[in-house]
């Protein structure tokens, strides 16, 4: 096991790197899932932060109006200057901005109803507000064209959005819940492949230093021996580090993670540890420089995680760009992951695609050790 | 003099070019970022092409004979204004099975109090409470304005219920949020200078590199050579990324602001700090080469990320809570200028940041310095 020591002899040189890189993939993960949660429009989410700047003089609609937003956001007051309004938006201090014109309520009494100006943020987690607001806007047109008077389409209105349907959120795993720790399982996506591949990579190039190689091949162990325990020692490396990782992901969540759906992402992403250590080791065994290791590394932990997902959901995701993305196999972990982020009913119809999925990974990991091994075995061929 | 600057000019530009992965990984990896980025967000714009809800409806008697019934079908006809995907079902229990399955996002059941069952709270769950909400609310509204006046009937009032555009956007932001990752990827492109910046503090000093033993000892100025490299480091990656501007608003069509020459003023700086950041790490830290590249490849993607880079939004957060991250970290300074030519009309916020990135070279060349100041070694 000479050569299994001597690898964790080079680990802990460089433990100082690697126990950096993994305390700084943790707490970017750590913020990711505190912080990169925008619900685009749910109705039981916070309430988004508005503005609205009234040009026209006080009245009772106005105000109602007012009221009507209130119940449904949270009302930022800022001054009617074009800079500030800009501002507040460019900050994100608020995400909607209404601005009503001047001779709105004349023009209410003349049964028109004037263009308001608005300001919003692009990604708008007030999307829902804005409906809300317009079919609120729709009804007072309605009200006052068929001859209201302001009190009278006040209160109409007041009747009118009393009738909300009665709607239930029905779950025993509370799927909402559950969100936020399949977020931090699809980061990890991004976690994972970087450590695994840049890590891996960095140690195994240490061996397939040609000088070294060659000292090794020469002595008695064989080469197959040797190649199993470097293999040994990767899989410890990277079992440490996928186990650090759950243990933060049980820390974070608690209890939910010992639930059906959470143990099944557990094993999921212990497959996929695998998987990117096979990659890790495919480039380490051919790539010696470790600037490319780097770059390599890069490339290959933000790409699979930008076009299967795991930043952008894969529901956003062009169909053509999905297609490609198959070929990945960051696509079927992170699949999974969505699956078990929305699974009640573990029946085996349900059950089958992620294991299905999990499957495809293995493959992979196969497929990634057999290229190691030709290709290592040619270069072997031609050094000699 | 100048034959002297020249030579070690040539010689320093030899070294980055022959260094071909660096050379390749500098060049070729922004792109393929920018490429991959664009792949991913292409789609973002369209998809406020909504795809139709699948929700499940319990076909009881109460349905049957609802006012609802006319409604949901309507709105679950093929075509472009299609809501709904409905799937009947005879009862409660069908209907739950169909929602834990996922068959379905939630289901109708106008027989019971509680009328909307879903499982989770999304937008798919959004748009069928707004959908059934709607048309109870109208519902009510057209009997309201009827009872009102009988006239109504036939005055053209009821046409306008659903009918009708009261807001009017006025931002000017076409594209989205999707020009700050953009923004974001040229800011840690000019970090990357840093790896010159690295390997030019290494090649000069003697305690790290055999290089720097025989520079130290040559009769060449070290702190001339030192500026040469960095000079070097710095055209070489300025190079890098006028290709990365070129690819971005030519191939991509990526949208930035008006003004050329601030954009590239701002680039040019954001470079020169990414060479300082470089040295100023090299020359602190008494490391090897390798240890070094990744501490600083440590740093670069900690600040791309705080930048907004992989998670949109996170800038804000940090300027709104702790501004003085904001302040420190060159990739957000140089995402925050790009951004705010493309907003803004005026030039203030860019300024600031210009400012911002100089103190923040000249902080760090003035750190290094005093810890590459002229060392005395034993003569033997």
């Amino acid at each position: 096991m000479i050569v299994f020591k001597n690898y964790l002899k080079v680990l802990k040189k460089n433990l100082g790197m690697f126990i950096g890189f993994t305390v700084l993939f943790i707490g970017m993960s750590l913020l990711y899932v505190n912080l990169g949660n925008d619900p685009v429009a749910e109705f039981t989410s916070s309430k988004p932060y508005v503005s609205i700047v009234n040009r026209d003089k006080e009245s009772s609609l106005i105000d109602h109006f007012i009221e009507y937003t209130e119940k449904n956001a949270e009302i930022i007051e800022l001054d009617d200057n074009e800079t500030v309004l800009k501002d507040a938006i460019f900050y994100r201090e608020v995400s909607f901005i209404m601005i009503i014109p001047e001779g709105f309520n004349d023009a209410i009494k003349n049964k028109e109803l004037l263009e308001i100006e608005t300001m919003s943020v692009p990604d708008s987690s007030s999307v829902y507000l804005e409906m809300l607001l317009e079919k609120y806007l729709n009804i007072v047109d309605v009200y006052a064209n068929s001859g209201m008077t302001e009190t009278e389409i006040i209160s109409n209105i007041n009747n009118v959005m009393k009738k909300e349907a009665f709607i239930v959120i029905d779950s025993e795993v509370n799927v909402s819940e559950f969100d936020n720790v399949a977020f931090f399982y699809r980061f990890s996506n991004y976690v994972i492949l970087y450590i695994c591949v840049y890590l891996v990579g960095f140690l195994m190039s240490t061996f397939n230093n040609s000088k070294i190689k060659r000292r090794n091949l020469v002595s008695g162990t064989s080469y197959l021996k040797i190649n199993m325990e470097l293999f040994l020692g990767n899989l410890v490396f990277a079992l440490s580090m996928w186990l650090l990782y759950v243990v933060v992901s049980i820390i974070l969540f608690g209890n939910i993670m010992f639930t059906i759906n959470g143990l099944l992402l557990i094993l999921n992403s212990l497959i996929f540890t695998i998987m990117s250590l096979s990659i890790g080791f495919m480039i380490g065994s051919f790539v010696r420089n470790k600037e490319a290791i780097n770059g390599l590394s890069n490339v290959i932990a933000l790409g699979f995680s930008f076009l299967c997902g795991a930043f952008v959901p894969q529901a956003f995701l062009g169909s053509n760009i999905v297609n490609m993305s198959k070929t990945l196999p960051s696509y079927y972990y992170i699949t999974n992951v969505d699956i078990i982020n929305n699974l009640t009913n573990y029946t085996i119809n349900n059950l089958k695609p992620i294991f299905i999925n999990m499957g495809i990974l293995v493959i992979y990991t196969i497929g990634f050790f057999l290229i190691t091994n030709i290709i290592s075995r040619l270069t072997l061929k031609k050094e000699n | 003099m100048i034959s002297m600057f020249w030579d070690i000019f040539i010689t320093r530009l030899k070294i980055i070019i022959r260094n071909k992965s660096t050379l390749f990984w500098t060049f070729a990896f922004p792109l393929i970022l920018a490429t991959l980025f664009n792949l991913a967000f292409s789609n973002i714009l369209e998809s406020e092409k909504f795809s139709p809800v699948k929700l499940g409806i319990v076909n009881n008697e109460e349905y049957k004979s609802s006012d609802i019934k006319e409604f949901i079908e309507a709105v679950s006809q093929e075509g472009d204004n299609q809501i709904f995907i409905p799937t009947y079902v005879s009862n409660e229990e069908e209907a739950k099975e169909l929602l834990n399955d996922n068959k379905i996002v939630g289901y109708l059941n106008v027989a019971t109090e509680i009328l909307i069952n879903v499982k989770a709270s999304g937008l798919d769950q959004t748009i069928i409470k707004y959908t059934i909400d709607s048309y109870y609310q109208m519902n009510n509204v057209a009997n309201d304005v009827i009872n009102y006046d009988l006239a109504n009937l036939h005055n053209g009032v009821l046409d306008k219920i659903n009918n009708g555009n009261y807001f009017k956007n006025i931002t000017n932001e076409k594209t989205n949020n999707i020009v700050i990752f953009f923004y974001t990827l040229i800011g840690m492109t000019c970090m990357f200078s840093g790896f010159s910046g690295i390997s030019a503090v290494n090649d000069i000093e003697a305690n790290l590199s055999k290089k720097g033993a025989r520079i130290s000892i040559s009769p060449a100025h070290k702190g001339k050579i030192l500026l040469i490299s960095l000079l070097t480091g710095f055209l070489v990656q300025f190079v890098a990324l006028l290709i990365l501007f070129f690819y971005l608003t030519g191939i991509l069509g990526i949208q930035f602001g008006t003004n050329n020459l601030l954009i590239l003023l701002i680039m040019a700086i954001g470079c020169l700090t990414g060479v300082c950041l470089g040295s100023f790490i090299s020359s602190l830290l008494k490391l090897k080469e390798g240890h070094k590249i990744g501490i600083f490849i440590a740093i670069t993607l900690t600040f791309s990320f705080l930048s907004g880079m992989m998670v949109q939004g996170i800038n804000y957060i940090i300027e709104k809570n702790v501004p003085l991250l904001a302040r420190i970290n060159p990739v957000n300074i140089v995402t925050d200028a790009l951004y705010s030519l493309y907003y803004y009309d005026t030039l203030d916020r860019y300024w600031f940041n210009i400012i911002n990135l100089g103190i923040i070279i000249i902080v760090l060349s003035i750190i290094s310095y005093l810890c590459l100041r002229r060392k005395r070694y034993d003569s033997i």
